[in-house]
């Protein structure tokens, strides 16, 4: 009996070594997930802050200015989005102080100026845009702040990681609770029922120029038939670099 | 201690023995690797193309560009001289009828593709991966920390590509890829260019962002993305391209500096300054837009 203990005991501790070994039924790769970081801050999968430029390398005769009325290139739209987006008026945007329609979530990456990252708390990131001197708070972790629905909306953060280290990974950020506003500053609309998902990149080009790129899904059935899928550019500056926002403009 | 003590001692060490290091032999094998490792292979389709496209004129959904159109590209004068010079009636030669799309240019072509992945069969390591489009030549990815060849090797359509995994992200540079078009118009890059390619996956979506460096008629870096979905329920098509003698010019289509009279029919068609359709460095940053408020737009036809 006592030798059949001992054995039992044995093949118990020799695989409590072989799942040590990460080769057994207690891969920590597998199954164990890693110990909860302190603060989104110190367990950022990689360093976003800074200054950054938009490069208008794509699409250039929709960005660098507004697009003609009617042109809705690259777009899929609903009859119900088309017919808004035919009846676009900036004047009247102006005149009823909807001149920020198209600096909203969904847009405001598209347009050209500077975005500044900074880390507002230990869990927020805060993105400052030139364009439209507008604010993006990206929330980590599980509070959320009650808020009437904003240009910017609500945007929960989280990390995505490597599987093994170092660590590295992305950004990821769901955003909603948007006010209506236009996906192109020529008046195509999007709807409060807007939901963003966008993912960060940082990479690093062979010249030693890092550049992030982020890309972004953007569902709303009411005015998009299908999701909207853009990828955007952005160029790293130096420290110091100058930082001029802008005001909205409806035209 | 007697001998039948000492006799099960032995047996029980004996039995630690290769229950501690042996075990695992038995037991089902851990997929995981002690190295970074993304699955890219599967075949892709571009997001936003189930739709037909004719071109990115206004009202269309696609990825090509109007002739004579560099907005965007960081040209040079040399890259502005050289696309200027390009008829994109030299599709119609015999030996470009079925010219295979540039590798790194593929990805913006639209439709979709298949990735492969090319496993020793032995060591089962990842040699390479495959990249197959519609109208494309076979494109390998090696993975194997092969070196580039050098510069005297010959240029191909797809060029000669090495990856490696920075992160979640592929990393694959290409060199030794012939002259060929950036756009699906006249605008060029160089044989001496360099490409970067960035593979991301991002839940279901694959983002490529290509990134290049053109010595010759480039003035800085140019970068692109496309993104696409895994389709489990399409397959990439056979492609038999058919060399048809359609040209009815005689020679190489092309035209001589300062002899293309539509240079500025995009600019026209547009209404935007004929100078920043023309493309360069200067073009592509926010600032600009100040300068081109000052810029003549040209009259329409």
């Amino acid at each position: 009996m006592r030798t059949f203990v001992a054995a039992v005991m044995l093949i118990t501790a020799s695989v409590l070594i072989d799942a040590q070994r990460g080769q057994g039924p207690f891969d920590a790769a597998q199954g164990r997930p890693p110990a909860a970081p302190p603060t989104a801050k110190a367990a950022a999968a990689i360093d976003l802050t800074g200054t950054w430029v938009s490069v208008i390398h794509e699409d250039w005769w929709l960005r660098m200015v507004t697009p003609r009325k009617g042109d809705y290139t690259h777009l899929l739209l609903t009859p119900a989005a088309r017919k808004l987006a035919d009846a676009w008026d900036p004047s009247k945007d102006e005149a009823a102080g909807e001149q920020c329609k198209g600096y909203g979530a969904a847009a405001i990456t598209r347009l050209p100026g500077r975005l500044r990252i900074t880390w507002q708390d230990e869990n927020t990131l805060k993105l400052e845009y030139e364009a439209g001197n507008q604010t993006r708070l990206f929330h980590f972790g599980a509070s959320r702040p009650a808020a009437s629905p904003s240009w910017q909306g609500v945007s929960a953060a989280e990390w995505k990681y490597t599987a093994v280290p170092p660590r590295s990974g992305e950004l990821k950020v769901v955003t909603n609770r948007l006010r209506p506003g236009y996906l192109r500053k020529n008046g195509v609309p999007y709807s409060a029922n807007t939901a963003m998902t966008e993912y960060y990149h940082r990479i690093t080009a062979p010249n030693g120029d890092v550049w992030l790129t982020i890309v972004s899904e953007v569902i709303d059935p009411e005015n998009l038939p299908q999701p909207f899928v853009l990828s955007t550019h952005f160029k790293k500056l130096p420290d110091g670099a100058a930082f001029t926002p802008e005001p909205c403009s409806a035209s | 201690m007697h001998r039948g003590g000492r006799a099960t001692v032995a047996m029980l060490g004996c039995l630690f023995v290769a229950t501690a290091f042996g075990v695992h032999t038995f037991a089902q094998a851990s997929f995981a690797t002690t190295y970074q490792t993304t699955d890219f292979s599967g075949e892709w389709w571009a997001v936003g193309n189930d739709v037909p496209f004719a071109g990115r004129m206004p009202f269309e959904v696609g990825y090509t560009a109007e002739l004579y159109d560099y907005s965007g590209l960081p040209f040079n004068d040399a890259g502005r001289a050289r696309a200027d010079a390009g008829d994109i009636s030299d599709w119609s030669i015999p030996e470009f009828v079925c010219r295979p799309h540039p590798g790194p240019y593929n990805w913006f072509y639209g439709g979709g593709f298949r990735i492969t992945k090319d496993i020793d069969p032995i060591t089962r390591e990842l040699v390479a991966y495959h990249v197959q489009f519609l109208r494309s030549v076979d494109r390998p990815i090696y993975m194997d920390d092969r070196p580039h060849p050098p510069e005297w090797a010959p240029h191909t359509w797809s060029g000669f590509s090495t990856g490696r995994y920075d992160g979640n992200t592929l990393v694959v540079t290409t060199t030794h890829i012939r002259e060929s078009y950036i756009r699906a118009n006249s605008a060029l890059f160089s044989e001496k260019s360099k490409f970067t390619e960035y593979l991301m996956l991002d839940d279901d979506l694959l983002t490529v962002t290509t990134l290049l460096e053109d010595p010759v008629y480039m003035e800085e870096p140019h970068l692109q993305s496309i993104s696409f979905r895994r389709d489990l329920h399409k397959e990439l098509p056979y492609f038999p391209c058919s060399v048809n003698v359609e040209n009815v010019i005689p020679g190489f289509p092309h035209f001589l500096p300062g002899k293309n009279p539509y240079i500025d029919d995009t600019a026209k068609m547009l209404g935007l300054p004929r100078e920043a359709i023309r493309g360069g460095a200067e073009t592509v940053y926010p600032e600009y837009r100040k300068k081109l408020k000052t810029l003549p737009r040209p009259s329409s036809n």
